[in-house]
């Protein structure tokens, strides 16, 4: 099983939202990490036939998704970033109805309703109308209405944005048990959702993806920059102005500060173990700037 | 003896063929395989021909059962505010058409591009049967039931009120019906349907008030008039249709 695009473009008057993006992806759960207007939620619309591509393309088993239309819509699954849910449909009758778009047969459709909503922890609200349900319950059925088709192919798009942390870690399980034989494609601008699951990252930056590799490879990329530096309290804002600053613990001596440097930010610096977060700062740091001071 | 030597030739056959057999690939790659040549199995015409028909009866079947109960009751207080008006208290039928006739099919509009207006839109487009389809099979089916019960009404007034002339059919209904939704769906395409109907219903209820108000001749205009505006309707309705087919109603054809 193998998906594969080519070059694919996307642009929208002047606008280039995907820049020539190449890949190929195989069974596993690969995490599309990049900041806010990186081109994730495009690459993922195009990947799902909702956008078409301005040029590249995209194929499946060698052939082209448009040549196979509705043969490959029958193996995808996609959760897309802001999903609207019927809200005086119940939850049986909106994965019931979803089926039927989906070209399920009805009593198969009503025996996988019935295991999905099992799976999702949805199965003791199943009458209740979906309009009632809170963020991370509508999440559960966006990911069950995904799987009905039980998909070779899932896409979900930013799926625990707006998430509370207890959601967040249930979802990323959920996900986790049900991307076995599956090609998962997992767009996130939150690192720990794909922290411990992802067979491969992508990092998008400005409609161009710029890495795809495991989460060890690209970790190695910073290894060697990430430094531990115990600093007094005047010294605080000179090493903010300096240095892309990860985290800042405060203790009786002032305050120790995780940095990210090609060069030891100080004599006393220590070494640290790079993470993802810090991967993703040293990405995106312009990016961390522009939304704090856009707050 | 004889059954040693049986045996011995019957293992050298066996370690001969051995050396030709082969390792059959795993059931994944047989079925990717499957998947691949797929593609270029080609179908045969008449079968697409038929293959389709059927499934926009379906869907259409489909999403009549999903129909919101706005619409079913829209349907029934049309029939009834029909056959009340005109049986029982004397009014005029024509009057009635031109004024209730297009009210099912507007607030139909608002179940037909639920979905669009819902937000649902963009997961809608990545399932097998396209959107279009889903659309036109609302469409179907606001279209049909609305038509049928249009028919009802005239048949039961042509019987029990008024002989219906196929001039005044077309003067009182068939050209305020189809110039009205016909400028319905324009609106719903270009805006929201729950813009679109309360606008729609706004304009039906002025021209009712100043068709009942004003007495206006309208069998003043010639007849091929009438005829050449209600062939523009259809044909703006017609334009429409293609419109939605080609899916150019929503944010993500650009």
């Amino acid at each position: 099983m193998n998906l594969a695009v080519e070059q694919l473009t996307k642009r929208f008057g002047g606008h280039v939202a995907a820049n020539e993006i190449t890949g190929e992806f195989t069974k596993g759960v690969y995490g599309i990490l990049g900041a806010n207007g990186s081109g994730k939620t495009t690459l993922m619309r195009m990947l799902a036939t909702v956008a078409h591509p301005t040029s590249g393309t995209i194929s499946f088993n060698g052939v082209d998704i448009y040549e196979l239309g509705d043969r490959y819509r029958d193996v995808i699954g996609y959760l897309p970033q802001h999903i609207g849910l019927y809200k005086n449909f119940t939850a049986e009758k909106f994965l019931l109805y979803i089926a039927a778009l989906k070209g399920l047969d009805k009593r198969a459709a009503a025996v996988k309703v019935d295991e999905l909503l099992e799976l999702v922890g949805l199965a003791h609200v199943r009458k209740k109308k979906v309009g009632t349900f809170s963020g991370g319950m509508k999440q559960r059925i966006g990911i069950a209405q995904a799987l009905l088709n039980d998909p070779r192919i899932l896409i979900v798009d930013e799926p625990t944005s707006g998430l509370d942390p207890k959601e967040r870690i249930r979802f990323r399980n959920l996900l986790s048990s049900i991307s076995g034989e599956r090609i998962v494609l997992l767009s996130t601008h939150i690192v720990s959702d794909i922290e411990f699951i992802a067979k491969e990252i992508l990092i998008l930056k400005e409609g161009r993806l710029i890495h795809k590799r495991s989460p060890r490879d690209l970790l190695e990329t910073i290894s060697g920059k990430v430094w531990l530096v115990q600093a007094a309290e005047h010294d605080l804002h000179q090493y903010q102005s300096h240095y892309k600053v990860g985290n800042i613990v405060r203790n009786e001596k002032g305050a120790e500060l995780r940095i990210i440097s090609d060069i030891p930010p100080s004599p006393t610096a220590k070494k640290a173990v790079p993470n993802l977060e810090d991967l993703y700062l040293h990405y995106f740091e312009e990016d961390l700037d522009a939304a704090a001071a856009q707050v | 003896m004889s059954r040693q030597k049986n045996n011995h030739q019957e293992n050298e056959w066996i370690d001969w063929l051995s050396e030709y057999s082969i390792e059959y690939p795993d059931g994944e790659k047989i079925e990717d395989t499957i998947f691949a040549l797929h593609a270029y199995v080609p179908e045969r015409k008449k079968q697409r021909f038929l293959k389709k028909l059927p499934l926009i009866v379906q869907n259409a079947f489909h999403e009549s059962l999903n129909m919101s109960r706005t619409f079913w009751a829209a349907n029934l207080i049309h029939l009834m505010a029909g056959l009340l008006f005109v049986v029982y208290l004397g009014g005029d039928p024509f009057l009635s058409l031109f004024v209730l006739a297009p009210i099912p099919f507007i607030i139909g509009l608002l179940d037909v591009f639920r979905s669009r207006d819902e937000g649902m839109i963009e997961l809608e487009l990545s399932f097998r049967y396209s959107h279009s389809q889903v659309i036109l099979a609302r469409l179907g089916i606001v279209g049909a039931f609305n038509l049928a019960c249009n028919l009802l009404l005239w048949s039961v007034f042509h019987l029990f009120a008024e002989p219906v002339l196929l001039m005044e059919m077309l003067i009182y209904w068939a050209v305020p019906y189809t110039l009205m939704i016909a400028m319905c769906l324009f609106l719903s395409l270009a805006f929201k349907s729950i813009f679109a109907a309360p606008v729609s219903l706004a304009m039906l209820f002025i021209l009712g008030m100043a068709a009942s108000q004003f007495d206006i001749d309208y069998k003043a205009l010639p007849g091929p008039a009438w005829l050449a505006v209600f062939l523009a309707a259809l044909f703006a309705l017609y334009l429409e249709v293609n419109f939605i087919k080609r899916g150019r109603y929503h944010e993500f054809s650009r």
